[in-house]
């Protein structure tokens, strides 16, 4: 039993790591702080995994949640919200995965750093987890206990804003 | 493809490094938990008292169960909500400390926590061991929780006024007081509810559970003892 609990965690474990990793990466913009967060993150979900007879409603939406709250805890202290940089964005691509160039990552990076700055915080959540993760609006909505059809229309808001700002 | 929409498609290229991922993966799965007699579906019973099993979670998540006094403990008629105490006392404190609405917020979460010691009393008188043991668990980390966001305030340097450092002062004081109070109703309540057990006929995983909680608790992990005891009965 117990090695079928750590089985099914470690699936879990395998399939979100990059994902709650990146998010965390994203809005922190430090790669050491986003892997003590994920580290905690995890380190919940096997908690409530162990809990709740190895089983998690939705575990995507619980993960996240889990991550927006650390992350916000995080900057509880602090009004400052770092993207990532651009040497981190380097720093990070894996070097066994990644196809594009350095100067290519740094040029995106750049991009989005500038860009994703002057988002609202739940735009930033909407890009991240529509655009880059490739998340359903369904499921966005239910992360941010909003409708789907407001979660389609922030998430146009935010990639017009977005694009403004790249434009300028 | 816009390129705007590309170039964050692109970022997916971030990933953790792979040594890391492996090393967290082993902690993250040789943690202390027990599994062996944790049953595939939770029984209503479990689903109610797993929530105040998990005093990590509620540490983490700031949640001050049953500090807003409506009535008494569980079943005694208390309604519960989440309250992120700490980040209240902070917020409270830092607001302005010259602000009467900081000064009253902590007042009242002190008139809060000093029914909390009243309920606990309440709580005792219940004769129920796992509503007491869970119940006394969220109040231990919540109380700690107090605890730990006065210390913050109070080494952060801020120029607070004298009244908000007293009642600072006072919710520390009740915080110390409610974890000790707490703690010890819930040693007390553990020992006797695992004394009582032992006298009971119990199938083989209750009796796996009642040997591993003891050891827990002999080890002082409490969390993980309780939850084990609490867990007891409730499989089919």
């Amino acid at each position: 039993m117990a090695g079928g609990a750590n089985k099914k965690f470690a699936k879990i474990y395998d399939k979100y790591i990059d994902k709650i990793f990146r998010f965390i990466f994203l809005k922190t913009g430090s790669k050491e702080t986003a892997e003590d967060i994920t580290g905690q993150v995890f380190a919940k979900g096997w908690k409530k995994f162990s809990l709740q007879g190895m089983s998690i409603n939705n575990v995507s939406a619980y993960l996240f949640q889990i991550a927006r709250a650390e992350v916000a805890n995080f900057y509880r202290d602090s009004s400052k919200f770092k993207i990532v940089s651009v040497g981190t964005v380097e720093e990070m691509e894996d070097t066994k995965d990644g196809l594009m160039a350095t100067q290519e990552v740094n040029l995106m990076g750049q991009d989005i750093k500038n860009a994703l700055k002057g988002l609202e915080d739940d735009l930033q959540d909407i890009i991240i987890w529509h655009y880059v993760e490739g998340m359903g609006f369904k499921e966005i909505g239910k992360l941010l206990n909003r409708p789907e059809g407001t979660v389609r229309v922030m998430a146009h808001r935010a990639l017009k804003e977005l694009r403004s700002q790249v434009d300028r | 493809m816009d390129k705007i929409i590309s170039q964050l498609k692109s970022l997916q290229k971030i990933k953790p490094a792979k040594d890391w991922v492996v090393l967290i993966k082993k902690d993250l799965l040789t943690q202390p938990i027990e599994f062996k007699n944790i049953p595939e579906k939770i029984s209503f019973g479990e689903a109610v008292f797993s929530f105040f099993a998990r005093p990590a979670f509620v540490v983490s998540s700031l949640i001050f169960v049953g500090c807003i006094v409506m009535g008494t403990f569980a079943y005694l008629g208390m309604q519960k909500r989440n309250y992120n105490l700490q980040a209240y006392i902070e917020n409270l404190a830092f607001q302005n400390q010259e602000n009467k609405e900081a000064l009253a917020g902590l007042q009242d979460v002190q008139a809060k926590m000093d029914e909390v010691k009243s309920a606990l009393v309440s709580l005792k008188a219940s004769n129920d061991p796992k509503k007491i043991l869970a119940t006394t668990e969220v109040v231990k980390s919540t109380a700690k929780n107090s605890q730990t966001a006065v210390e913050k305030i109070k080494s952060s340097g801020s120029d607070l006024s004298q009244q908000t450092l007293a009642s600072l002062g006072k919710v520390k004081e009740t915080s110390l007081e409610l974890q000790k109070t707490s703690a010890d109703l819930q040693k007390e309540t553990f020992l006797a509810y695992l004394a009582d057990l032992k006298t009971k006929t119990l199938n083989s995983q209750d009796k796996e559970k009642l040997v591993k909680a003891q050891e827990y608790f002999e080890k002082g992990q409490i969390e993980n003892a309780i939850i084990l005891l609490i867990k007891i009965g409730e499989t089919n």
